[in-house]
């Protein structure tokens, strides 16, 4: 559905210098620096998936949806969208996919949602029946009664992500790109638009890639994640793989029956290939490689007093912290 | 549905959400429009007192105000200022919205410049025509059929004048000084359009040069058919609508020109 091969986007910024002088003289030459946002990237989505798109801030997430919904030029590399070159901006294109941005607002702020939805109708050919059909199904999914007839700049952030999210599938479009749709939303609002996306994806079939920086969204919503990195694609696949990717290490934590001194307990550990994290009577945490957990656990029950013993995976946080870091520890290394 | 009647029915809904919004701001409309009276007003009051009792480039002071009157309904009606929306959208990136949407961007502008042309015109008109009866050098010594004629005239320079507008919005696309170089623009256009004086009153080759461009076109010639000074010269009234026409034309290619290369350029900032 969609397919990206050696994708590149190059800003070209003019460079200011502060100063009277040189800013007359940038009237007549101006200089300019190159910044690749996105720099060669490849990936598929094939119809139907959830894809989640991480990376940290600037690293290039919310222009790859630019350029694929043909906002942007790319500077080169291929773009397919469910068929279409995004670029071209054919109205055909333009009624099948959407792209909401949490930071930026599609509906016109002077008028109630509803009118904007009205508009949406007429421009995207919606049929009369099939538009009271859907802003049934949406009034009752997302709980806007009460919201869409006020003014949109009256709106709480929240209840304005509800309507920007009814505007954007209104259309029923079968690819969506969402750039950060939760930002700044309450905990239940986020599980409310997550539980909402999560049954449009399985009503319509519809393809969508989603940036957050909350994990709590991608591990809600995506099987598969793409990790982007100063323009550059670093990890692509199963999200549970990610973990073993970027954290080789398991956390085992014990509950011992008995005081043990600190140097023995740490002798079994050692002797288990894995390393005391911190030790404060009762509670015992150590770290190991994922390979050798299971030896390593029988060792300490042998050998330590165990009453409880928990192997856990690090929290996707910290393994996208540390996928994060080595990204870029390998960028400056090249 | 046909092509056409959903293509007339998105104008539709757009036409009721813009008056919405005007209407909401309407005594915002109401100043701007009154706004724009001034300079009219005051090169009528500067003509007036020069000419006195006799006549100035073949204008008395009544014709004075007739032309003035003119220039102030017909500059309201076809000016267009799409250019500073335009080009705030397209550097802060809420142009994307529009670029999203399967209806060309162009559209939102043109149905606009409708509505706010329909609001001024239900004022103005109806105004002008309770004036006249008191004030009979504002009565228009024309006939219906050139009335016909100036609406013709007024549409074709409020479309020349949008889509230079639009043109000039569409810099923002390279550079950040669009407004500015559109503000020098209509310093010309003020002079040679001829609202601040009739092009009479100028050098020949200057009155030639604003004939040959869009200048006298876009003002100077529907207030010259509405006051009847082309009333015995149908040739110059053809040629009126031929350089309209022409003009329109070419304007319109190079706005299809520089659409599609602004667009490679466009930055879609922000979010
Ligand atoms: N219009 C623009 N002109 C110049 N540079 C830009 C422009 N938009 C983005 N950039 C630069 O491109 C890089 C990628 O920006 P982008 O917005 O794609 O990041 P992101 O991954 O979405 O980050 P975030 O998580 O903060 O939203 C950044 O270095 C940014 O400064
Ligand atoms: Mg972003």
């Amino acid at each position: 559905m969609i397919h990206v091969e050696g994708l590149t986007k190059i800003y070209r910024v003019h460079v200011r210098q502060p100063g009277f002088v040189a800013s007359l003289r940038s009237l007549f030459h101006r200089e300019y620096r190159e910044v690749a946002a996105v720099d060669g990237i490849n990936f598929d989505i094939p119809e139907g998936q959830i894809v989640g798109f991480l990376g940290p801030n600037g690293a290039g997430k919310t222009t790859t949806m630019k350029l694929l919904t043909g906002l942007l030029h790319p500077t080169s590399g291929r773009i397919e969208v469910g068929g279409f070159v995004p670029f071209r901006q054919q109205n055909a294109f333009k009624k099948r996919v959407s792209l909401v941005m949490g930071q930026k607002s599609q509906l016109i702020w002077d008028i109630p949602a509803s009118e904007t939805f009205l508009i949406h109708k007429e421009i995207y050919e919606i049929p009369a029946a099939s538009f009271k059909e859907r802003i049934d199904y949406f009034t009752e999914m997302l709980d806007l009664s009460l919201i869409i007839d006020k003014p949109v700049r009256q709106l709480s952030l929240g209840e304005r992500m509800k309507c920007e999210l009814v505007a954007a599938l209104l259309h029923r479009p079968d690819i969506v790109f969402l750039d950060e749709p939760t930002i700044g939303l309450d905990v239940n609002m986020q599980e409310a638009l997550r539980r909402f996306i999560q049954s449009y994806n399985r009503d319509y079939k519809a393809t969508i890639l989603l940036t957050s920086h909350y994990m709590a969204d991608v591990s809600a919503l995506c099987e598969r994640v793409l990790v982007i990195n100063d323009g550059k694609l670093i990890y692509d696949g199963a999200i549970s793989k990610l973990i073993d990717r970027f954290s080789p290490m398991k956390r085992i934590t014990l509950v011992l029956g008995a005081k043990i001194d600190t140097s023995v307990v740490e002798a079994a550990v050692r002797n288990g290939g894995g390393r005391v994290v911190a030790y404060d009577y009762p509670q015992l945490e150590v770290e190991g490689p994922r390979e050798e957990v299971t030896g390593l656990s029988a060792k300490l029950l042998t050998e330590l007093p165990v009453i409880d013993l928990t192997i856990e995976d690090p929290s996707l946080e910290s393994v996208i912290g540390l996928a994060y870091s080595e990204g870029a520890a390998g960028e400056s290394r090249r | 549905m046909s092509g056409a009647a959903a293509f007339w029915r998105k104008y539709g809904v757009l036409f009721k959400s813009d008056w919405a919004i005007m209407m909401a701001y309407r005594s915002e409309t109401l100043i701007w429009m009154v706004g724009a009276f001034v300079q009219p007003l005051v090169s009528l009051a500067v003509w007036v007192s020069l000419s006195g009792e006799g006549s100035i480039a073949g204008y008395t002071a009544s014709d004075y105000v007739l032309y003035f009157t003119a220039v102030l309904v017909v500059d309201r009606l076809t000016r267009a200022w799409d250019v500073y929306e335009l080009d705030r959208d397209i550097r802060e990136g809420t142009f994307s919205a529009k670029l999203l949407r399967p209806f060309h961007p162009i559209h939102w502008s043109i149905n606009g410049n409708i509505v706010y042309k329909t609001f001024f015109a239900m004022l103005m008109i109806p105004s002008w025509l309770l004036l006249a009866m008191f004030f009979p050098a504002m009565r228009i010594p024309v006939d219906m059929g050139t009335i016909g004629l100036v609406i013709l005239a007024i549409a074709l320079s409020s479309a020349i004048r949008f889509v230079i507008g639009y043109q000039f919005g569409l810099l923002a696309f390279w550079s950040n000084r669009a407004t500015a170089m559109y503000a020098l623009y209509e310093g010309i256009h003020m002079f040679l359009s001829g609202r601040i004086a009739p092009l009479s009153m100028f050098p020949d080759w200057v009155a030639d040069a604003a004939r040959v461009l869009p200048f006298y076109f876009t003002v100077a010639f529907p207030v010259d058919l509405l006051t009847g000074r082309l009333a015995d010269e149908p040739e110059t009234v053809w040629i009126g609508f031929a350089g309209q026409a022409g003009w329109l034309l070419l304007l319109a290619l190079s706005l299809r020109f520089i659409w599609r290369n602004g667009l490679k350029r466009y930055g879609a900032a922000g979010g």
